[in-house]
């Protein structure tokens, strides 16, 4: 009698198990509010149009405003901009109605309005709002900000990066940073500029040798510096540079650090060769965790991947490592990689080498697989950085056609690329202003 | 003197000779004109009614939702108070034995008329009276559905959110795209005609990884060239293990465990 209630238990226990051995595994209900994906087989894609409604203000702010505004859309490559010069008659002050059905004749699906205008004498208002057209003539979306009129440029990209972030779930990131190292008069130094090309500024000491620059935890920046052939050693730039304490005596080539700004990595000289050191942000508890003779150029990934470039010695060409493992095709050089958060997950940007001294731009994702080629025959193209928010590449190029050589932004939603400086450097890092 | 010599009699008696000739022969042609000729008027043959094959539209944005703030209970119109009316007087002078003998100021309002009677002595006394009142204003009425929504929604719609239904209706294009890639039509062994009338519904489970770890063909298409391309796919992408684009990060939550997919070809080009 006593048997019977453990034999049920044992075999209450089991059934789940058997029913799953038996029958075939049924999926759960739709539980998405995604409803029916159609697939057609078609790989046409479907980009939304979008018109920013003209300015007849006389207002200098509001004229930056908008043509910086303007500018970032067309940049981000997220949607079809209206030329202004199909926008239909009518007026278009700030407090004048949107004509819903003139912009929706010119095929028009959103409508963008931004405006600026003086708040008192040291400060001006600006405004964003945004409209679906198949909702009606009210703004579904509205963000106002009030700043000092210094601050209209990096205003008009926060504004940008709102509007993006309301029509697609994503904030844009248009309100960054950019920071590169380059031949600068008698030594090579770093430089920092604004994400649209604006605002370049030599930032390490000009008798001073400067390399492999990067932002660090609240907007930081960090770079090597050799001051008259001496080691390496990294610099903490927030306003006032000075000298970080990291228990290494030789040259400390690179500095990364995670999403987080709690990890830190270093590429350091060792043995005629170099290493990857692992430890927090300050510069504690540092681990060796490469293997290779040779290890540079270290760099985190989104979701706290480490990545560098290794090889030398008995490891031969080299190639690039993410957290221990070769991911990049064997027999090509490659270097400077970089992480993207894209819209259709995370992906590894590097340059591989591919004769007479050129180098093009090579996309896999996370693990190295479904490697797809970004450049070819446009000169050499190094150093790929991504935009905070993952739509954009930046790179340099050295190619003669079209714009010519120099910065270049790569929209990794339509393929296309923009100038934004005529600059040449390496080592290109992006990061939100803080 | 000089004309008469420069014409000979003979070149005068031709020309008038020349002259009565014609005039007789469009005389001649008028009186004995006639028109023989007709326009047959062309008949338009009537237009013959052509089938056309009508498309459906898969409209991308989930349908907002009918929603809004209830109107609170009235009473009906008969039932409402009113405000009291006040009737008022315009300002007038009239003739009155009461007048002081000298005044300093003569009023400088309009004479009563004589037929006119005055004003009570309480009377509200106004400078310009409205002779016509202004017609009411309709109150603007609003849906009387008290649950959140958009007036411009439907009552089947589920999103409440314009903007969120925007950018899930981005994120269901992505997603669309990636199937997309993925599935090669059956073109070449289909006709055409046939392959536009199959459908095929499945539901894909995601993993965690975002990958799509099983699925099942909930509703086959019944030609089993199609159902075996469908299959592939499928097959294809469970095995690739390759990660679905993440939804946006305001929205993480519109990605759950499944996901309902349709195959179908709209148009073979």
């Amino acid at each position: 009698m006593r048997i019977a209630p453990v034999l049920f238990v044992v075999a209450a226990a089991l059934l789940p198990e058997i029913c799953r051995a038996e029958g075939p595994a049924t999926p759960p209900p739709d539980e998405t509010v995604l409803g029916e994906i159609p697939v057609t087989g078609s790989t046409a894609e479907h980009f939304v149009k979008l018109a920013i409604l003209p300015s007849l203000s006389p207002d200098l702010e509001d004229v930056v405003v908008r043509g910086v505004v303007r500018r970032d859309f067309e940049i981000s490559g997220m949607f079809d901009l209206i030329p202004d010069g199909k926008s239909p008659p009518g007026l278009y002050g700030f407090d004048d109605p949107v004509d819903v059905p003139a912009w929706s004749n010119l095929g028009a699906e959103v409508v963008i309005k931004v405006a600026a205008r003086k708040h008192d004498t040291k400060s001006i208002e600006v405004f964003g709002l945004a409209y679906l057209l198949a909702h009606g003539q009210e703004p579904v979306f509205q963000k106002k900000l009030v700043v000092p009129a210094a601050d209209v440029r990096v205003t008009a990209h926060r504004i940008t990066d709102a509007l993006l972030g309301a029509l697609t779930g994503r904030a844009g990131s248009f309100a960054s940073h950019m920071t590169y190292a380059a031949p600068w008069g008698q030594s090579r130094r770093v430089l920092t500029m604004d994400a649209d090309g604006h605002d370049l500024v030599p930032r390490s000491p000009e008798k001073d040798t400067s390399v492999a620059p990067t932002w660090g935890p609240a907007g930081t920046l960090y770079y090597s510096e050799s001051h008259e052939y001496s080691p390496f050693f990294v610099v903490k730039d927030a306003g006032t540079p000075e000298r970080m304490n990291l228990p290494f005596a030789t040259s400390v080539y690179s500095v990364a650090f995670d999403k987080e700004g709690k990890k830190m990595a270093v590429a350091v000289a060792e043995h005629s060769g170099s290493a990857i050191y692992e430890g927090n942000a300050d510069g504690s508890e540092m681990k060796k965790i490469s293997t290779t003779d040779l290890s540079t150029h270290p760099v985190f990934s989104p979701s706290g991947k480490l990545a560098w470039v290794g090889g030398g010695g008995k490891q031969g060409t080299q190639r690039i490592f993410v957290d221990g493992k070769a991911v990049s095709p064997s027999g090509f050089a490659a270097s400077a990689p970089a992480f993207c958060d894209t819209e259709e997950g995370v992906r590894l940007v590097f340059t591989v080498l591919v004769g007479n001294d050129r180098q093009d731009l090579v996309m896999t994702n996370e693990r190295g697989g479904g490697i797809a080629r970004l450049t070819q025959n446009q000169g050499s193209n190094t150093y790929p950085a991504c935009s905070p928010d993952g739509r954009l590449l930046a790179f340099f190029t050295t190619r003669t056609q079209g714009a010519g050589a120099g910065l270049y932004v790569l929209s990794l939603k339509r393929w296309t690329t923009q100038k934004i400086s005529s600059q040449v450097g390496e080592s290109l890092r992006w990061a939100l202003l803080p | 003197m000089t004309t008469l010599r420069s014409f000979q009699p003979h070149e005068v008696a031709l020309a008038a000779g020349f002259a009565v000739i014609i005039e007789c022969g469009l005389s001649l042609l008028i009186a004995t004109a006639s028109n023989q000729a007709h326009i047959k008027a062309i008949d338009q043959a009537p237009p013959e009614p052509i089938p056309i094959e009508v498309k459906p539209i898969l409209d991308d944005v989930p349908m907002l939702k009918l929603g809004g703030k209830r109107v609170r209970a009235k009473l009906p119109d008969m039932w409402v108070r009113k405000p009291p009316v006040v009737k008022r007087y315009e300002a007038t002078s009239a003739p009155t034995p009461k007048a002081p003998e000298k005044v300093d100021k003569l009023p400088d309002t309009p004479l009563t008329k004589p037929n006119k009677e005055p004003p009570p002595p309480d009377a509200s006394i106004a400078k310009k009276v409205e002779e016509t009142p202004k017609p009411d204003e309709k109150p603007t009425e609003v849906p009387n559905v008290d649950q959140p929504g958009a007036a411009d929604g439907v009552k089947e719609g589920t999103e409440t959110d314009p903007l969120k239904a925007f950018a899930v209706s981005q994120y269901r294009i992505k997603i669309s795209s990636w199937f997309n890639s993925r599935f090669k039509r059956p073109s070449d062994e289909i006709p055409c005609a046939e392959l536009k009338k199959l459908r095929a519904s499945v539901t894909a489970s995601i993993s965690g990884e975002r990958t799509v770890s099983s699925y099942s063909i909930t509703k086959p298409s019944g030609n089993a060239i199609f159902d075996g391309r469908v299959k592939s796919t499928l097959d294809a992408i469970v095995s690739g293990g390759s990660e679905l684009p993440p939804p946006p990060p305001d929205y993480a939550d519109v990605l759950g465990s499944s996901i309902s997919v349709a195959f179908f070809v709209p148009s073979c080009e």
